[in-house]
């Protein structure tokens, strides 16, 4: 700010009428800290449930598809790859569109999975 | 003063700790704008803790394109003009609105007449007069900076500041 912009309001500078009660930035930040770290683990406890759910649901694929059980010789062949191809799916589940959720659709599926009794 | 690079280390270490800085470093001139803007104290309150909300949940993408401060402020701006257009769903004018609270809000000194009337006089200004005025009389904010949070060319903000300066000293004059 230069000088001459300085010097229109000289006769009150910075000062303005507003106060705030004592102790009221320290109060301020630890209640912004308390609800940052429970977003945190709301979203740790719908990334676990994701992966969880997916996984579930890969397996149970894999135990109810009827055409396993048609091609079931060709399945023996190679059952150590099958197993290795659920153990990659569910380790490495691709979680980062997590990440591009809104807020909104955050807090609605991290409510669903805490009032899932299936998923407790 | 705590530097951005400060706030970005820790944060890479310790996001909740970096993040403490970075709240230290900014929350009370970022309260005292909200405050300037919506004038009650606890309105100003649940403002500031949004806006802290929301640095933190995009803090890890935010590009670096601009200071932290230019960032927090433009979130803080947003953030003030969503709250009082949402409150403002009465017939009274806004500005009217903020004058009358100003005149029975709790936390302000009513005794400092001329820093009341001052305030007074920035309340009666269109909002985006207020804004820039704050942003440039209080925070010290380069134009450049105001522009990326306002989206106003900075030709323009220069025009709207020299306005709200001489309607404030008009209404002072007339005080």
């Amino acid at each position: 700010m230069n000088k001459m912009e300085r010097k229109d309001f000289d006769f009150i500078g910075k000062q303005t009428p507003y106060q705030v009660p004592d102790g009221f930035f320290q109060e301020a930040q630890q209640k912004v800290m308390l609800k940052v770290s429970q977003q945190r683990r709301r979203r740790l406890v719908l990334k676990r449930s994701i992966i969880m759910l997916s996984s579930a649901a890969i397996l149970v694929g894999l135990v109810f598809i009827p055409g396993r059980t048609i091609v079931k010789n060709e399945a023996d062949k190679q059952p150590a790859a099958t197993t290795q191809q659920i153990d990659k799916t569910a380790s490495g589940a691709d979680d980062s569109w997590i990440n591009e959720l809104g807020d909104e659709d955050l807090e609605m599926m991290a409510s669903i999975v805490e009032n899932d009794e299936f998923l407790k | 003063m705590i530097n951005d690079d400060e706030i970005y280390g820790l944060y890479q270490k310790n996001k909740e700790q970096g993040f403490r800085m970075l709240m230290d470093a900014y929350q009370k001139s970022l309260y005292f704008f909200i405050r300037r803007m919506v004038v009650v104290h606890a309105d100003a309150e649940d403002v500031m803790q949004e806006v802290f909300l929301r640095v933190f949940r995009n803090l890890s993408s935010f590009r670096r394109d601009c200071s932290l401060k230019t960032w927090i402020y433009k979130i803080a701006t947003n953030e003030c003009v969503r709250f009082l257009h949402h409150q403002n769903e009465s017939e009274v004018p806004l500005e009217a609105g903020l004058t009358s609270e100003l005149l029975t809000t709790e936390y302000v000194d009513y005794e400092n007449e001329l820093a009341v009337n001052f305030q007074k006089a920035i309340l009666t200004l269109p909002e985006k007069q207020r804004v820039v005025f704050n942003l440039r009389y209080y925070d010290e904010l380069e134009y450049a900076e105001i522009s990326r949070i306002t989206n106003i060319k900075v030709e323009n903000l220069k025009v709207d500041y020299h306005y709200a300066k001489e309607k404030i000293k008009k209404y002072m004059m007339n005080e």
